[in-house]
Formats: structure tokens, C-alpha cells, sequence
């Protein structure tokens, strides 16, 4: 890629992995109106543009706040946005939507089924332990009945591409998946500071998911009242997704609320005023479970409301997405979705899992240890890119120190071989160079209808070689577009 | 509304305008120094006198000196009440609440924070001071200007406003006494002070379209505190204060007569200022009238406080 910065019309080497915008030294036909316009513009204009971008950032806040330890002050950060669109063709897409679609389908069935009659472990499918022993099982959703059967209301399947192109799914987030607001921001970067690039396309909007979020949350009301409240749950303004909570809850006409906003009475949810209290018939929570309710879960828990989870009981409010949806996003349970595809839905499978090994199981187990050097171990229920071993870029020492964390408790982890993400071309000061990215896709579920957010949020791993996509790792974003 | 939302909105209106007073203060203050008696020195501890904390300036500083000075009032962020800690009150309460007014406004005063964080007292000197402030003036105006255009007229936007109002008032009435102090250090008032108070306060030109003769400080203080017609008079602001808990007081489910009490004390004082006879105001009188005013504003500013917001929260100002 030196050599297409060095003269524009030349393209960059092959590589082990797929490129989202070059085969070999082509250009993809979807791609050739953008290398096009980014080749008409000379390094530092490139780079200009940039740090616009990245300004705008700045100036609205689009921030999210890291703190480390041995650092008094948490830092408010932007997330580096990439002016180089990633772009997906609209048969490629059709194919991604039905997937994600219907793997959420599917997962909705196996929470509500756990909660219910359990079907699938009297069937064999699945081993009752690893559920009921995961520490996202929630004991108080037992037999509850949910409105409109909706659990997984909002979730984010994160997808790579393997060396050929074919997509897989890496993970599925069913707690409270963030990510929204970056893709509307990044839209409207992209709309106001390069409009030459972004008009030169036919791209399938996105405003009308907000719609569609809406709605979905509107459709969990168990009340006849034309407006049903419906209230944003936030940790607070030093939580690092607050920006995000604040979109939403600005973007949707949503009240934003925390926990010390809101009382419990005669098990109903009002939210405290000095004038008149209302009550809440839709709490959208972005806090996990064992914040939510001190009554219920962890009493030393400040950010949730007591007595939340009796006026659930009761069906005086509905919760988005309903407590315990962890079990169905650990990283065990993973493994099973395409079982689950088969056993709920009777359909196949239309998009993959990445082979996965589960740590519990001896044969498998012996097999990853043998060759840890090439593999990706992460602990089931820990998500962010936190308390992973990425085999091919450890020392012998830590792979020595996770073999013994495997062996100790088993049931805690899996491994995965080392994944190819795909590679597109990012924009550092000006010149183009390959960085890794993956896709996180965002579905809605409005009864049993899942709207999927056209595009979705392209992470990309900033660090030249890296394959760690998350914020919190200094992962950037993409604008992501989807032909219409 | 939520106590913690209306107290956040009630010092956003606060600190934008408390911003923009010591802008249009300082900007004016700094250029009247040609016409000024006496050693550099004195004039700079004037300036400090009449805008911040003279020990707090003394605490930090040997000296008074035109550097020194101009970064305590505008850009020392451990200063309590500079201007860059105004702007960044401000935007820490938006920052809170950022979904209940448009976020125009959020991209508007962030930026603007942004910006003034980044500028350098050095380099502001260096370059022309002036156009440092008219730049503060404007983005400030930005948002002011942005808020009345598209915010929905709800109790939000009326909270904001009440708190704009109610410190506008408390910084006439204080910038009334630093003119009295003045007058008392001086002996009197020269012609070109006088205009400056004025002009900080974007009022010459009216005070000449009401043909009013003479330029004297009885005339100037009678003009900022009682004239209806004039946005930045004390009467305007306490009749402002009070429209907006009014609309407030409409939109209420159950009667608060605490909040009667506070468009009570707010009218009350308003229609004093409206009964005073020009001969009343004289410089025996003044200092009486003006003690009254920052007493009836501080009991406001508490009511607020005490009706609106959390209880027990300890206010400060």
C-alpha cells in the first residue's frame, strides 16, 4: 500500500487475509467510485479531512471515558473515526440481515425456553449445568412471563470475514450492546464532511432504526395509555457509554433516567419530581443485571431502583432486555446457536459460528493445550476484550500461566483458532494503510418482527497488525454502508 | 422535572451568563487603561477588585500585572470563578442533562469549552485581547441565540432562563458597587469610566437614545437599575425571572407555595425599582438600594434552591 500512496493509481500487494476493498491488485467493483475520490486527494488533503473528522468528534462530545488504574481523573476519549468507508453490496448484505435475523429469532426462543419448560436439555441438546450454573442465570426470571415474548429487544451479532470472504459470527451480545450512537454520528461525519463521497452512493439510510427502536420498546407497554412512558436507564454521566445513553434517550424522545431518579411504590416504577411523579411502563436499562435492583441482586448496588424486579413480577412495567439474556450471549452457550437454529426455528443455519473448542470437554481441551500458540482463549462470560489470550502474539510465559487458569476451571473457558480477520485500507495521517476490522450488526426485536439495522458498526483495530477491535483497547470505527 | 435536572438546567443559564458578564466586564476594563490616573499597578488591581477575588488573586500572585491579572480572571482553571471555570460549569451541567435541550446547544458550548481550554494567556495578549473577548462574546451569543430559536418552551428552557436572569441581576447590582466603590476611591467619576460601565454593558447607545443629558453616575445607576425597556437593567432581569417561574407555576399539578413566595419576593422588588423617582437615586442612597437588591437576590437564589432542587444540596453561587 506504500507504493498506491506513493503513486494513487497502483494498487496494494496481496495479502493472507481478505481485503475488503482489494483482490489481489483489483479493485472491487463496489469499491471503485471511493479509490477514485480518495486518489484524487493528495496525502495531506486526506489527512485534513481527518482531523476535522476526528475534531467534530471532539466538539460534540462523541467521547467515551476510560479509567486505568493509577490514574486519579478518567479520561474522556473520542473513538478514532476512519473517513474510508467500509462498504457492503446489497446481495451481500441480504444474506448477512436474514442470519442475523434469524439467529436472534433463535436465541430469544432458547432464554424464553430456559425460563420456561426447558425443552432443550430434557432433549439432550444442550447440558442443563451450563446454563443453570452460569453466572448470568437469573433464578427470579423462572416461569415469568415477558411481554410479547421479547427478551433480546436489542443485540448486536459481532461478525469477521475469514481469507475468503465468507462471514462468520465471532459473538452475540444479548446484555445491553453499545455501540448505536457511533453509527449515526459516524453517518452524519460522513454526510457533512465528505458529501462528495458519501452522494456519490446509493446507501441504505439508517434513521429509520430509531423508529424501529422506538417502537419496539413502545410495543413491550402493558398499558392502554396512548403514550406510554418509556425511560432510558443510565448509570450516569461518569459511566463510559454515557454519551451513547444520551442519543439514544434525545434521539427516541425518551426519558433519561437513574436509579436515584426513580421511586418504587405499590410495586408500580414512577419517576420523582418536585411537581408530578410519572409512572414508567418501559424501562430500556443500560445497567446489568446485578445492578438493578438492591432488593433482588447485589444490595450494595446504587444504580438500580428497589423493588424493580417485584413491580416486574407483577407486570406493572416491562424491562428492556429483560434480566438473565446472559445466558444466552456466554461464549460457551455460543457453540450451541446453530443447534438452536435447528432446534427452535426447524431452519439452517445461514450464517456460521467460528469453530470453537469448549474447554470442558477433555478431548478438546487436550487439544487446544497442545497448541496454544495458535489459538484465541477467552473466558466464557468476560466480553470487551478483556481477559483474553491471543495465542500467536504471547509469550511462552503467559501461554504457561493461561494453561494452568484452563486447567483449573475448565468450564470457564473456550478457544477459538487464531481468526483471520479481514483487513481494509484506514486512513493515518494521510496515507492508507491495512488494518484489521470486524462488524458488529444491530437487530431489534419487536414481538416476534427483528428489524436489523441496515450497515452496522465497523471496529477497526488500530494498531498495525492487532486483531483487538474494542474501544476500551483503542479500537477505532468506520462508517459502515450498505448499497442499496 | 427532576430536581437533579432542574438544578443542573437552573446553573447552566447561571454560568453562561455570569461568562458573558466578566467577557464584556474585562474586555472593557482592559481597554480603559489609557485613560486611566495613576501607576499600571493600581488599574490592574481595580480590575481584580471589580471582577473576582482580590485575596484569592493575592494568594497567587506578588503582584499586579497585566498578564498575571488578565489569566486569573479568564483562563486559570483553579481560579473559582474565571471564565474558562464558568464555561466549564456550564458544560459540565449540560453534560449531565445534554438530553433535555437540543443538542445544538451540547455541540455549541462544547466546542466552545473546548477552544478556550486550549487558548493561552500569552498568546491572547499577544494578539489582540479585543477579539479574544468578541469571540467569547459571540460563542456565547451562539448558544444564547441557538437556545431561543429552537428549544421547546418547557420547563426546561424556562429554568435555564430563570437562572440567566436572576444572575444577571446579581451582576448589575454587583457591578453597580464596584462603580460606587470607585467613585468613593476616587473622589469621582471621570467621564470615560462611566462610559465603560455602560458599554460593558452593551447600554451606551440606549442610555443616548433616551436622551438622557448627563453622563453621571446617579443618571447611569438609575438607567441599569430601572429601565424596563433595557435587557440588561435589574428590572428587566427581575421581571424576566419572574415571566419564567410564572410559566413554570402554570405547568404545576399541585400548588407550591414556595414558588408562589419566590414570584412574591421577585415582583415585589421589581415594582420597587419601578416606583423609584430619579431624585431618589442619589450617591446617599444608592449603596442602601443596592444592598437590598443583593439581598433580595441572594434570598431568591435560595428559594430556588430550597423549592427546586435536592434537598439538603448545599448551594453554591
Amino acid at each position: 500500500m506504500e507504493l498506491w500512496n506513493a503513486i494513487t493509481s497502483l494498487s496494494p500487494p496481496a495479502s493472507k487475509f481478505y481485503d475488503e476493498m482489494f483482490e489481489g491488485t483489483q479493485v472491487r467493483a463496489h469499491y471503485e467510485k471511493v479509490q477514485a475520490i480518495l486518489s484524487r486527494l493528495s496525502i495531506d488533503e486526506r489527512a485534513a479531512r481527518q482531523r476535522q473528522m476526528n475534531r467534530r468528534l471532539l466538539e460534540e462530545g462523541i467521547t467515551f471515558t476510560l479509567s486505568q488504574p493509577g490514574q486519579s481523573e478518567a479520561l474522556e476519549r473520542t473513538i478514532p473515526f476512519d473517513l474510508v468507508p467500509r462498504i457492503i453490496p446489497g446481495a451481500e448484505w441480504e444474506t448477512i440481515e436474514r442470519g442475523v435475523s434469524q439467529r436472534v429469532r433463535a436465541l430469544n426462543a432458547f432464554v424464553k425456553d430456559v425460563y420456561h419448560e426447558q425443552h432443550i436439555f430434557q432433549d439432550g441438546l444442550i447440558p442443563r449445568r451450563m446454563v443453570l450454573g452460569n453466572r448470568y442465570f437469573r433464578g427470579e426470571m423462572m416461569r415469568l412471563s415477558v411481554p410479547g415474548g421479547a427478551y433480546v429487544t436489542a443485540s448486536g451479532i459481532d461478525l469477521i470475514r475469514d481469507e475468503k470472504g465468507d462471514y462468520f459470527v465471532l459473538e452475540d451480545n444479548l446484555r445491553s450492546p453499545s455501540g448505536f450512537s457511533y453509527i449515526f454520528k459516524g453517518r452524519s461525519i460522513m454526510t457533512h464532511d465528505f458529501p462528495e463521497l458519501y452522494f456519490s452512493h446509493a446507501v441504505r439510510g439508517i434513521d429509520r432504526t430509531l423508529d424501529a427502536f422506538r417502537s419496539s420498546l413502545r410495543a413491550m407497554a402493558q398499558t392502554d395509555k396512548s403514550d406510554p412512558v418509556i425511560a432510558l436507564l443510565t448509570p450516569g454521566s461518569f459511566n463510559s457509554a454515557y454519551f451513547e445513553h444520551a442519543f439514544l434517550a434525545q434521539q427516541m424522545g425518551t426519558e433519561l433516567v437513574e436509579g436515584r431518579d426513580l421511586v418504587c411504590e405499590d410495586h408500580k416504577i414512577y419517576i420523582r419530581s418536585s411537581r408530578r411523579k410519572r409512572r414508567v411502563d418501559v424501562l430500556y436499562r443500560r445497567i446489568d443485571d446485578d445492578f438493578l435492583d438492591p432488593l433482588a441482586f447485589r444490595p450494595d448496588s446504587m444504580l438500580g431502583v428497589a423493588g424493580l424486579m417485584n413491580a416486574y413480577r407483577f407486570g406493572n412495567i416491562a424491562i428492556a432486555n429483560a434480566p438473565g439474556t446472559g445466558v444466552a450471549d456466554d461464549k460457551a452457550i455460543y457453540t450451541f446457536v446453530p443447534d438452536m437454529i435447528r432446534y427452535y426455528l426447524n431452519e439452517t443455519p445461514i450464517l456460521s459460528n467460528v469453530p470453537t473448542y469448549l474447554m470442558s470437554r477433555p478431548e478438546e481441551r487436550e487439544y487446544v493445550l497442545q497448541r496454544l500458540d495458535e489459538m484465541v482463549v477467552k473466558e466464557t462470560s468476560l466480553s470487551g476484550g478483556y481477559g483474553m489470550l491471543i495465542g500467536p502474539s504471547s509469550t511462552e510465559g503467559e501461554r504457561a500461566a493461561f494453561a494452568q487458569k484452563i486447567i483449573a476451571d475448565p468450564d470457564n473457558y473456550i478457544a477459538q483458532p487464531t481468526i483471520k480477520l479481514s483487513t481494509a485500507p484506514v486512513c493515518v495521517d494521510g496515507r492508507l494503510v491495512s488494518r484489521h476490522i470486524d462488524l458488529r450488526v444491530f437487530a431489534l426485536m419487536n414481538g416476534q418482527r427483528v428489524h436489523v439495522l441496515p450497515g452496522g458498526l465497523t471496529r477497526v483495530a488500530m494498531k498495525e497488525g492487532s486483531l483487538v477491535v474494542n474501544s476500551s483497547q483503542g479500537g477505532g470505527c468506520k462508517d459502515t454502508w450498505v448499497l442499496a | 422535572m427532576l430536581d437533579r435536572i432542574a438544578e443542573s438546567l437552573f446553573w447552566i443559564g447561571r454560568y453562561t451568563e455570569r461568562a458573558e458578564n466578566h467577557a464584556r466586564l474585562i474586555d472593557v476594563y482592559y481597554h480603559l487603561r489609557e485613560d486611566e490616573q495613576g501607576p499600571d499597578e493600581q488599574v490592574w488591581r481595580r480590575i481584580v477588585g471589580a471582577i473576582g477575588d482580590i485575596s484569592a488573586y493575592e494568594e497567587k500572585h506578588a503582584a499586579y500585572g497585566e498578564r498575571d491579572v488578565i489569566h486569573f480572571l479568564t483562563l486559570d482553571a483553579t481560579q473559582a470563578n474565571s471564565l474558562v471555570v464558568c464555561v466549564a460549569q456550564a458544560r459540565d451541567n449540560l453534560r449531565k442533562i445534554r438530553d433535555r435541550l437540543p443538542s445544538e446547544l451540547w455541540n455549541l458550548l462544547n466546542g466552545f469549552y473546548l477552544w478556550l481550554k486550549s487558548c493561552d494567556t500569552a498568546e491572547v495578549l499577544g494578539d489582540s485581547p479585543h477579539r479574544f473577548y468578541q469571540r467569547i462574546k459571540e460563542g456565547l451569543a451562539a448558544f444564547q441565540g441557538t437556545a431561543v430559536s429552537i428549544a421547546l418552551r418547557d420547563d426546561a428552557y424556562s429554568m435555564m432562563e430563570s437562572g440567566r436572569h436572576l444572575e444577571r441581576s446579581e451582576n448589575i447590582v454587583r457591578l453597580l458597587q464596584s462603580v460606587l466603590r470607585y467613585t468613593a476611591e476616587t473622589g469621582s467619576s471621570s467621564y470615560a469610566y462611566l462610559m465603560a460601565v455602560l458599554k460593558s454593558v452593551g447600554g451606551y447607545e440606549a442610555f443616548r437614545r433616551l436622551g438622557i443629558e448627563e453622563l453621571s453616575m446617579e443618571e447611569v445607576a438609575a438607567f441599569l437599575l430601572a429601565q424596563e425597556q433595557f435587557p440588561r437593567s435589574v428590572h428587566y432581569a427581575l421581571a424576566s425571572f419572574s415571566d419564567h417561574l410564572k410559566t413554570l407555576r402554570a405547568g404545576a399539578s399541585r400548588s407550591g407555595s414556595g414558588l408562589d413566595r419566590i414570584v412574591r419576593t421577585a415582583d415585589k422588588a421589581r415594582s420597587e425599582l419601578g416606583w423609584l423617582e430619579r431624585p431618589d437615586i442619589n450617591a446617599e442612597s444608592l449603596d442602601a438600594v443596592l444592598q437590598q437588591l443583593l439581598a433580595t437576590n441572594r434570598q431568591l437564589g435560595e428559594a430556588m434552591a430550597k423549592v427546586f432542587f435536592s434537598p439538603g444540596r448545599e448551594v453554591t453561587a
